[in-house]
């Protein structure tokens, strides 16, 4: 079954058996919303709960442990925590989770398959699309029209359009000052 | 130490004109650029342009809060490790 990463214990946390967890989910206090999370292997299952944050931590209490040494042996690995896709809530239309769409057809307006999405970054500049062609290099492209849309959910696919140039390879500009002297260069040779 | 407001945001030359070309030619064109110094102004607003990161060109869709900040901010150039399979969610554009 897939998992998907949630979170991580960093710490122990005083001495009721308290630990620290890092959450990596979008609001950082649904962690608690998942009644039972679980390791990478699926052995070990936590039933955690929020009581509060520290310094971009979490403080989460979890069943069955009740004292520091508990705690401590608990973090010792720092075991990250893991929930099945089935755990996560349904979403409304339009927003899809990033996991969901990965290994999506990209097709062109013809419906020619060109390539398949294998990520989904955001750098701060809208969501930009990963692309892996039949053959060749990986690109990018960014998720909004008239470069990315039309998800098609039940065919895996969505419609893609390549900018003209947008895969070329090309060679950064000369700088300035470089291309100017040797063009001065350049005329005092011809000068001699 | 700050910039002088004196000398106003660096800009390189060549951005201005390459973005008034795509602007001109109405083509949904991502300019590919290497300057990572340029400061995002207000007439970039609205483009597309392919950021160079050092490997390859990230797509960096101008929108007026960029305004100010540097094109390079917008393309990290070390490898980035998501924590594989975090609990993102995109909306469809």
């Amino acid at each position: 079954m897939k998992l998907i990463l949630v979170g991580q214990f960093i710490a122990a946390h005083g001495i009721k058996g308290e630990v620290k967890v890092k959450s990596f989910t979008e609001d950082p206090l649904a962690l608690g919303d998942y009644k039972i999370v679980q390791d990478e292997s699926g052995s070990n299952k936590y039933n955690l709960k929020i009581i509060g944050e520290n310094k971009g931590a979490l403080i989460a209490k979890v069943r069955g442990i009740a004292d520091r040494n508990a705690a401590e042996a608990l973090v010792r690995t720092k075991p990250k925590l893991y929930v099945t896709r089935d755990q996560l809530p349904e979403l409304k239309n339009g927003r899809y989770y990033v996991e969901d769409l990965k290994g999506f057809s990209a097709v062109s307006d013809k419906g020619k398959m060109i390539a398949t999405l294998t990520d989904i970054h955001n750098f701060g500049a809208g969501d930009i699309l990963v692309l892996q062609p039949i053959e060749g290099k990986e690109f990018m492209l960014p998720f909004k029209e008239p470069y990315a849309g039309d998800l098609n959910i039940k065919k895996r696919s969505i419609r893609i359009m390549i900018p003209h140039g947008w895969l070329a390879d090309e060679k950064p500009p000369k700088p300035e000052k470089e291309a100017a002297e040797k063009s001065n260069k350049k005329k005092t040779k011809a000068e001699k | 130490m700050a910039r002088s407001v004196w000398k106003g945001p660096f800009v390189d030359g060549y951005m201005l004109k390459k973005a008034d070309k795509a602007r001109a030619s109405g083509r949904h064109e991502i300019i590919k650029t290497w300057s990572r110094r340029t400061t995002i102004l207000p007439q970039f607003v609205g483009l597309t342009f392919g950021v160079y990161n050092g490997h390859k060109f990230l797509p960096v869709s101008v929108t007026e809060h960029m305004i100010g900040h540097k094109f390079g901010e917008f393309a990290p150039t070390r490898i980035f490790v998501a924590h594989g399979g975090t609990e993102k969610k995109t909306e469809e554009k």
